[in-house]
């Protein structure tokens, strides 16, 4: 079982770069991918980073997709969460989705959809 | 078509579509419930009842949710009398959502670490008092939290940098799959074009149902791309993971205290409270050492109605041996103030902690225990500890 988040950001001024945020929560370990359409703009182990989509002009009607793999790796719960945070179009948006595990050690795929409108 | 009629006719043929095939984890039938996510609290009520393995408790990250059974055995051959259950609110209620590994791992500031170890427990234990005397039943309350809690030391950082590699091997997996099945399936490109061409003329009023129906379509494919690369990866991350010890070390900091109640004959209203208290435990620990010390106070209703304060000072010197083997020994004396008529005690015991497979623990200890205790001053018992929980190094508190 995954956890899938679909967001439609709508952008605000076309001058406007436009920054997509990800936490991964609950002090467990992840691993994510970020690409816009095709492009690769981040791969990193962070547990928190941020990555510039670009201009509003250059990402209008593009969509981007945030892969992240979640580790159980916390001995103080088996919860594990991923929020995104986008900045730069009409308002802010954050979105925190969340997962309790049955074991330690288990892992899960989250994955983001990004409509950007 | 318009756009509001190529929405229409997608609204009309999306249901089908999604409704079949179900994915596999909606096919899958719920996981059975696993017990195991649960840990042994290292509860302060133990203490004040009088019932703990260790009268210096070990510093430690309480788990979300623990219970454990522990019980001085009898020839082995009577049910458990000492149950403690435990919880840390903040993990349990969504405190640790945007806390990150490397925040974790750190010792954080004084709040941070008060509200990430606070743990909240009740005990109950029941004692035969024999001689005609009706059995005694206490029940307890206690709160621990760290100040320091020390860090996770940096030799772990080679089997760290292997998972993260895996980590993002999966990652990489996961994000190939999923894009190649999104760009191959029709019915989210064609959703996703009706909504484009709402989106040009109003963006503002891209209908819910429309987005729904697109979220629920990416939900299936992130469940087929999941489904079709991560189990076998997942299983070398389950082996990665148990491999990174995750026990912190250098300075630590404990505070705890509590309150119990007893109950003669088990009668309610026959209620009073018992004994009430709080300590500093404080030391270091490294891997196979931990010297630690204690300071507590005591207010004890002793029978007759009078009150007995009481002062705890000792220590606690603990050797990890082959991380199924701890020893350690101990030291408290215990002065007491006011009118009471009781002499100052001590208590002297030397324990073997021997983890007997998957959070359960045999406890031998053996020496001497404070006068004045309801089952004579002897040390000499092996107790037998379950714990609902973690196995994982580092998981579970130490008692």
């Amino acid at each position: 079982m995954s956890v899938s988040q679909t967001i439609l950001y709508r952008l605000g001024a076309p001058d406007h770069h436009v920054f997509l945020k990800v936490i991964v929560g609950e002090a467990q370990t992840g691993a994510s991918v970020v690409r816009l359409g095709s492009a690769l703009l981040e791969e990193t182990n962070d547990s928190e980073f941020t990555v510039e989509l670009g201009l509003g002009s250059e990402v209008a009607g593009k969509k981007c997709f945030c892969t992240t793999v979640v580790t159980d790796i916390n001995p103080q719960t088996n919860g594990t969460a991923v929020t995104w945070e986008l900045h730069g179009g009409f308002t802010d948006y954050t979105k925190t989705c969340t997962l309790t595990l049955d074991q330690d050690g288990d892992s899960i795929l989250y994955s983001a959809v990004i409509y950007l409108v | 078509m318009t756009p509001r009629l190529a929405y229409l006719a997608l609204l009309v043929a999306a249901p089908l579509a999604l409704a079949l095939p179900p994915t596999a984890s909606q096919a899958q039938t719920p996981p059975p419930v696993d017990f195991d996510l649960m840990q042994a609290p290292p509860s302060p009520a133990y203490v004040l009842l009088g019932i703990e393995p260790a009268s210096v408790e070990r510093p430690g990250d309480p788990t979300d949710l623990g219970v454990s059974i522990m019980n001085a055995t009898d020839k082995l051959s009577v049910l458990p009398q000492n149950y403690a259950v435990g919880f840390a609110p903040f993990w349990l209620f969504g405190g640790g959502r945007k806390v990150t590994f490397d925040q974790w791992r750190r010792n954080g500031s004084l709040i941070t670490n008060l509200l990430q170890t606070a743990d909240l427990s009740a005990a109950a234990a029941s004692v035969e008092l024999g001689g005609g005397q009706s059995d005694l039943t206490s029940l307890g309350v206690g709160l621990r939290f760290s100040l320091w809690r020390g860090h996770v030391p940096d030799d772990e950082a080679e089997p760290l940098a292997e998972l993260e590699k895996e980590l993002l091997t999966a990652a990489r997996s996961a994000d190939e799959r999923l894009r190649a099945l999104a760009a191959a399936d029709t019915l989210l490109i064609a959703l996703e074009a009706a909504m484009r061409q709402v989106a040009r003329v109003a963006p503002d009023s891209i209908p819910m149902d429309l987005i729904d129906a697109i979220a629920l379509r990416n939900q299936q494919l992130a469940d087929q791309a999941e489904q079709s690369t991560l189990p076998g990866r997942y299983a070398r991350l389950k082996q990665l993971a148990a491999a990174v010890d995750l026990t912190r070390v250098g300075f630590k900091l404990d505070v705890a205290g509590g309150i119990t109640g007893d109950f003669p004959g088990r009668e309610f209203q026959a209620g009073r409270i018992g004994r009430g208290g709080a300590w500093i435990t404080a030391g270091h620990e490294s891997r196979r050492w931990s010297t630690l010390v204690v300071a507590r106070w005591l207010a004890t209703n002793v029978q007759g109605g009078d009150n007995a304060t009481s002062y705890d000072a000792g220590g606690r010197l603990i050797y990890d041996g082959t991380g199924r083997l701890d020893l350690s020994a101990e030291f408290l004396g215990r002065w007491y103030v006011g009118d009471a008529a009781l002499e100052d005690t001590w208590r002297a015991s030397v324990m073997a902690d021997v983890d007997v497979g998957f959070n359960k623990t045999l406890s031998f200890s053996f020496g001497r225990d404070f006068e004045g205790g309801l089952s004579g001053n002897l040390v000499a018992a092996v107790q037998f500890i379950l714990g609902f929980g973690s196995s994982r190094a580092g998981g579970v508190a130490g008692s």
